[in-house]
């Protein structure tokens, strides 16, 4: 399986997309920062009558608002590296990426016919899934820590010593929760790459995960499973991998996180085991 | 005798259709072996069961005298080219082969360009694969089936899309590493002709079912110029071509005698016959080009 892993290795360093959707995470980065950075200046001229989210939260509206961030510290010109960081990821921007590397990534080996040159040679199919899987998984690391660092550069940047590092464990803790949750997202993306081996189909279904357009599946089951006592206050939205990655920032409880934490893990494992059981019962085309 | 490669009742059903029927194919080591057949006849589907690509629906396989889980670690051993070849457009010949040998663990740096200096693609340089023409790709195909020094080496359709040199070249190549390095092949075409300048044995299928197995020698003395006597008593028969003097000659089935010498003489062996007492129910003088005999076996000239 190593042999498998190198040649995959070798196929990422040599794919456009790897490449591509790495230089668009790096843009995307700068052209958040930078946004923030306008919202964070609009702020500070409109001091008096601008508004926070906490404040909007609570209900305590002030007339005339015209601009809200994030962060009530920020407006002072202060940015926590780890809130800044939290919010943009937080945005699953990221999952339109991964969306498109993952499909484009996986389905090229079939529909170029590369898979026949190597699927015989591996009686064991469940091997070229998962030697796939680690290399997507290698990717989608690269891209995290890409988008993580293009954010922090800029935030240096932009507001110089204004930008500083808060608690760095919880910053470390809540960047691997969101990895493995956008890991297990690639999961699905991948599983659904073996299922269907249609890329129309999969990158729709993606799009379809990553703006949040499952809400209305979601709040169908959380109704019809409301009837039965023992699920009435049960809500599918806090075990499936989108609203997780909304949730969890880098000032979530430790009760949130480890929910998250077990959510990408089932969800990694059972997704990439789906993708293998399929690669091995069917015939290669 | 031990087969290198042998099928036994292998069946592929799709849904309702029954793409291959009970097929039992054997192959030496050493032989090219041609499997000849119209499109759709089944080749594809019987090379997919034989290289792992797709799970038979009933019978099974051996290779190296293994079957079933024994026979996979030696899956490595057989290289393919089966339908299009299946390359990444973006990348050049030799990524597209240092792919493949970095997944089956080829030690030797050199190969991938060995290869492609065999194959008449040593000075593609950088250029992209999705450049290439048909024929470049299609050797570029058999290239990557070579990497590792396969035993045995699948191709299907390999001079698709070829010019006349290039058929030529594969030609060439194949029967070159068939003596030099005792690889065996299993190479499917609907081009009888050209199959039929290389191939030492032959595996003639039609709608699924394996027709005939012969060797070269078997079909050359099919296809050429013979008496084919029909008569209800062939044992009769022959014992009165023997005391004729004629050796060379066959009973193919329980009414027909092929008799491969005097093929002038059709008059005096009715006589003979007659004055034995042996009925002759038909005699004529016969002669098959590959193309005719394959067609009377599958009976595709009522297709035309």
């Amino acid at each position: 399986m190593f042999n498998l892993i190198k040649m995959d290795l070798y196929r990422l360093a040599h794919s456009k997309v790897t490449w591509v959707i790495l230089i668009f995470v790096i843009g995307i980065g700068i052209f958040a920062t930078k946004m923030t950075d306008y919202d964070i200046e609009t702020m500070k001229q409109e001091m008096e009558t601008g508004t926070y989210v906490d404040d909007m939260i609570s209900g305590e509206v002030e007339p005339g608002s015209i601009a809200v961030v994030p962060d009530e510290e920020w407006a002072s010109g202060k940015v926590e590296a780890g809130s800044m960081v939290s919010s943009q990821v937080e945005s699953r921007i990221l999952l339109i990426f991964i969306t498109v590397f993952t499909v484009l990534f996986v389905n090229a080996k079939q529909k170029n016919g590369y898979i026949k040159n190597i699927a015989g040679l591996f009686p064991k199919r469940e091997k070229l899934v998962i030697a796939e899987a680690l290399v997507v998984a290698f990717q989608v690391l690269l891209m995290m820590i890409t988008f993580i660092l293009t954010i922090l550069i800029c935030g240096k940047v932009f507001w110089g010593e204004g930008f500083y590092m808060g608690d760095f464990s919880a910053f470390v803790k809540f960047s691997a929760v969101q990895y493995l949750l956008h890991l297990g997202f690639a999961m699905i993306m991948f599983f659904l790459c073996q299922l269907t081996r249609s890329s129309a189909l999969s990158i729709t279904a993606g799009m379809i995960i990553a703006t949040g357009m499952t809400t209305i599946i979601y709040a169908l089951i959380n109704r019809g499973i409301s009837g039965v006592d023992s699920l009435k206050d049960f809500d599918i939205t806090k075990y499936v991998i989108e609203n997780n990655i909304t949730a969890t920032g880098v000032a979530s409880a430790d009760g949130d996180m480890v929910r998250a934490f077990v959510t990408a893990a089932v969800f990694t494992v059972l997704f990439t085991g789906l993708a293998a059981f399929f690669m091995r019962k069917r015939d290669i085309r | 005798m031990e087969y290198i490669l042998e099928t036994r009742n292998l069946t592929k059903v799709y849904g309702r259709h029954k793409a291959v029927d009970s097929v039992s194919l054997h192959v030496r080591r050493g032989d090219i072996y041609g499997l000849i057949g119209r499109n759709g006849a089944g080749k594809t589907s019987v090379m997919k069961m034989i290289t792992g690509l797709s799970k038979p629906s009933e019978g099974d396989f051996s290779v190296f005298g293994q079957r079933g889980t024994g026979s996979e670690m030696y899956m490595q051993r057989i290289g393919a080219l089966i339908e299009n070849t299946g390359i990444y457009p973006n990348m050049t010949a030799y990524e597209n082969m240092k792919m493949k040998s970095i997944a089956m663990g080829v030690r030797d740096k050199k190969e991938a360009a060995n290869l492609l200096k065999l194959v008449g693609l040593s000075d593609t340089g950088r250029k992209k694969v999705k450049n290439f023409s048909m024929g470049m790709k299609q050797r570029l195909g058999i290239a990557m089936a070579l990497i590792g020094s396969p035993d045995i080496v699948i191709l299907d359709e390999p001079i698709n899309g070829l010019d006349p040199q290039g058929i030529a070249e594969v030609r060439e190549t194949i029967e070159r590493l068939n003596r030099e390095r005792d690889m065996t092949f299993i190479i499917s075409s609907h081009i009888l002709e050209e199959l039929s300048k290389i191939s030492t044995s032959y595996g003639i299928i039609n709608d699924g079912v394996l027709i005939r197995e012969m060797t070269r020698e078997e079909l050359l003395a099919e296809c050429s110029e013979r008496i084919e006597l029909k008569t209800d008593d062939t044992a009769r028969a022959c014992a009165v071509l023997d005391s004729m003097g004629i050796e060379n000659y066959k009973v193919t089935d329980a009414s027909t005698v092929n008799i491969f010498e005097r093929l002038d003489g059709s008059g005096d062996i009715t006589m003979a016959l007659a004055q034995a007492g042996v009925k002759t129910l038909g005699i004529t003088v016969r002669n098959e080009g590959l193309e005719d005999y394959y067609l009377s076996l599958t009976g595709g000239a009522k297709n035309v």
